[in-house]
């Protein structure tokens, strides 16, 4: 449908204002793209919530049990956590899994791959001297 | 579909302009990725760079202020998702409801972080303590520069759409806007993760 309206409506540009509440018949309905249910950013929600909770946890659990190995297996596993809650939020609150994000996930992947690459060389660096 | 009431379904890509928008505001999300990264790396290498007798980062952090702050980022996260959906359902009050309460929930962060500054700058652990200081500043003070410039950000949208409504050149503020918020609560993620509990893990 976007694709149908671009050339159209990348020349005629005007505010439409479009305050009233859409009337949605059974057709309209059935032809939306993809219709936007509160249920996915809500599992995203709990997800992340629960993803917070064991990193804290496994944090409070290392502090408690003192041992030097079971720290180093904590890091890591919060580092995949967090990781993996970034790219929850990403896909589903940023919206990057719906269709036409090629670009945006090349551009913050490029990012990221920039920032690792400091953080890499800064560690790397503070051990070595 | 040339009706009126098909363009209330994600407006922000309407027009050519609002496309080009969202597009251009990602690739500055990657430019923002790289901004935090060498501020992350700066302050990964000084973490322990303290002075005799000066606070660690032990001794400082509490898991319980930070717990309660990543809960209020994270749900004022998923509030602008609320607010993005309630505009592609073209329902301006309502939308302005979940934007007035991600910034409420936005001000409660800042409001714990300012408590937080204060009571470590009276810990000893001002800006100049010590180059791990300087570093936990410069790191976590830009994230809490980042909300406020989010906050007035997101407050100065809620004004001009309850006066214009949502319309094709509101419409993609907003929802770059609700990105950049979406943006700011990740990078939180990996400073709980980084800062925080790397902190009181002593590593």
């Amino acid at each position: 449908m976007a694709k149908k309206n671009k050339s159209k409506q990348a020349v005629v540009r005007k505010e439409v204002p479009i305050n009233e509440p859409p009337v949605m018949s059974g057709a309209v309905m059935a032809r939306r793209p993809h219709a936007q249910s509160i249920k996915l950013p809500m599992v995203a929600f709990v997800s992340s919530i629960m993803l917070t909770a064991f990193s804290f946890l496994a944090a409070a659990y290392a502090i408690a049990s003192e041992a030097q190995v079971a720290r180093w297996f904590v890091i890591a596993f919060i580092l995949f956590l967090a990781l993996f809650q970034a790219i929850i939020q990403l896909f589903v609150w940023m919206h990057l899994k719906d269709k036409g994000h090629g670009v945006p996930i090349f551009g913050i992947a490029m990012g990221f791959f920039v920032a690792l690459t400091c953080v890499l060389a800064g560690t790397v660096w503070s051990w070595l001297y | 579909m040339a009706t009126a009431h098909t363009a209330t379904h994600e407006i922000e890509k309407a027009t050519l302009e609002g496309r080009n928008k969202v597009l251009a505001f990602w690739l500055f999300l990657g430019g923002e990725c790289v901004l935090f990264g060498t501020l992350f790396a700066t302050y990964l290498t000084l973490r322990n760079s303290v002075m005799p007798g000066g606070p660690t980062s032990q001794q400082l952090f509490d898991l319980m202020l930070v717990a309660w702050a990543t809960f209020l980022l994270l749900t004022s996260s998923l509030t602008s998702v609320f607010a993005v959906q309630a505009m592609h359902r073209g329902r301006v009050s309502t939308m302005l409801a979940w934007l007035g309460v991600t910034v409420w929930l936005g001000l409660g962060f800042l409001a714990l972080e300012i408590y937080e500054f204060q009571h470590y700058v009276h810990l000893g652990h001002g800006f100049t303590a010590s180059a791990f200081s300087t570093a936990f500043y410069s790191l976590v003070g830009f994230h809490g520069a980042h909300v406020v410039f989010g906050i007035l950000w997101i407050s100065l949208l809620m004004a001009q759409v309850a006066r214009k409504g949502i319309t094709d050149v509101t419409g993609p503020k907003v929802y770059v806007a609700s990105l950049y918020w979406h943006f700011v609560d990740v990078v939180w993620v990996f400073i709980f993760t980084v800062v925080y509990l790397f902190g009181v893990l002593g590593v």
